[in-house]
């Protein structure tokens, strides 16, 4: 069980799922309410192939590790106490499953590199698609640290302080990761960085 | 303006962006962007970064193929009990409980129908069919030797919806297994092995896995004695 979130408030619906909801199915599941674990699982499959395939991982793997964490989810939920949200602790086990992963698979991204740096403010981007396969670029060079806070935070929603109960790391280090990120994609994305979408 | 609260509201603006923060963070970075104009072009580089990652949505993975999977991983988890009828009986009882309304879809129940009866057929012909390798009988008591040959290991299998009757007909033969009970909601049969006499269960649950027509096969967890 991970420990308590701070009192956050949040001041705008994106990407915020409804704790509730899925508290409600969290209680059903215990029950062993088949019903309510397959509406969990469809509410997640999505939510989590779009993560994890940020991570690099393949479609197969993928596959794989939403159902090792749904099967998780099944066996480990009479422990869940709501100390956390829910997709806090369903992230988390889906994050640690897939670093797993990719440890066994040796595939962690390389950093950021200077030639990258270079190429990339020698590049034209002209038109929406190329800013997005130029941030498609960006966003897979980072770290993977790096990369799945700013998922984390953009993608799915999640506050600093839950990313951190994720990622089993202090708050600061998500700040600073997050910092790094930004400065990384500013190098390599100047029009987004001017505020041109 | 200090340059504590500058760093503090630089490090916090993504989260001001997707409006995750408490009260008295947003509040000190609305105060901070007025009169900050590298944080509020920030603000705008993070709002427009935001909305680029949330626009991609290039993965589209569909979910029922895997949900079959782990409902039928789910299935094979469960301890079986000595009358396979009786554990499927309890199964079902489950999936129809009045307090929770089954959400079935209909492609799901469309395929299990269809393959219900395609495996009707099948059992039709194992019981008009008899071969030296099937010999343990349909009904047996326990005075008939016989009985003690179909006490053999238990797999739950899922098969792929479009597997003609004849394919399946023709692993049960090929691994000596009879099909007792099936499909549940999840669309799992459960084949019990014809005792061979020798210890050859992982080899033949190797042989239904490696089966073209074969999503997903898990031997079942022996029941626990109490």
């Amino acid at each position: 069980m991970t420990p308590s979130a701070p009192e956050t408030r949040p001041i705008g619906a994106n990407a915020v799922y409804s704790n509730d909801r899925e508290l409600d199915l969290v209680r059903r599941i215990v029950l062993r309410d088949r019903d309510a674990f397959r509406d969990l699982y469809l509410m997640y499959h999505r939510r989590l192939a779009r993560f994890l395939m940020r991570m690099s991982l393949s479609h197969e793997t993928v596959e794989e590790v939403i159902n090792d964490t749904l099967w998780t989810v099944w066996q480990k939920c009479p422990d869940f106490r709501g100390a956390s949200r829910v997709s806090t602790w369903i992230v988390g086990i889906a994050y640690r499953r897939a670093l797993k992963s990719l440890r066994q698979a040796r595939a962690a991204r390389v950093p950021l590199t200077d030639e990258f740096i270079d190429m990339a403010g020698d590049t034209d981007i002209e038109g929406g698609s190329e800013m997005q396969q130029w941030l498609e670029r960006a966003m897979a060079e980072l770290p993977v640290e790096q990369r799945m806070v700013m998922e984390f935070a953009y993608l799915m929603g999640h506050s600093c302080e839950e990313i951190a109960q994720i990622m089993h790391c202090p708050v600061n280090t998500v700040k600073t990761r997050m910092f790094h990120a930004r400065e990384k994609l500013r190098l390599s994305l100047p029009r987004l960085a001017g505020g041109t979408p | 303006m200090s340059h504590d609260t500058h760093d503090y509201c630089w490090h916090l603006l993504p989260w001001f962006v997707t409006g995750r923060l408490s009260a008295n963070d947003s509040q000190r970075i609305e105060r901070h962007i007025e009169e900050c104009s590298a944080c509020r072009a920030e603000l705008e580089a993070q709002r427009a970064l935001s909305l680029h990652i949330r626009r991609d949505d290039s993965v589209l993975l569909a979910p029922q193929s895997s949900l079959q999977k782990l409902m039928a991983r789910i299935d094979a988890s469960m301890p079986v009990s000595d009358h396979i009828e009786d554990d499927s009986i309890a199964i079902a009882a489950e999936h129809t409980r009045p307090s929770h309304k089954p959400r079935v879809y209909r492609w799901l129940a469309i395929a299990a129908a269809v393959q219900t009866v395609a495996i009707a057929a099948l059992l039709t012909l194992v019981v008009h069919q008899t071969t030296d390798e099937i010999t343990a009988p349909r009904f047996a008591t326990l005075s008939t030797p016989e009985a003690a040959r179909t006490d053999g290991a238990i797999f739950r299998v899922v098969f792929k919806p479009e597997t003609p009757a004849a394919q399946i007909q023709t692993l049960l033969h090929s691994v000596k297994a009879q099909m007792t009970s099936g499909p549940t909601e999840a669309g799992v049969y459960t084949l019990r092995l014809v005792s061979t006499g020798t210890d050859d269960t992982a080899q033949r649950l190797s042989q239904v896995r490696a089966d073209g027509s074969v999503i997903f096969a898990e031997q079942v967890a022996p029941e626990r004695k109490p």
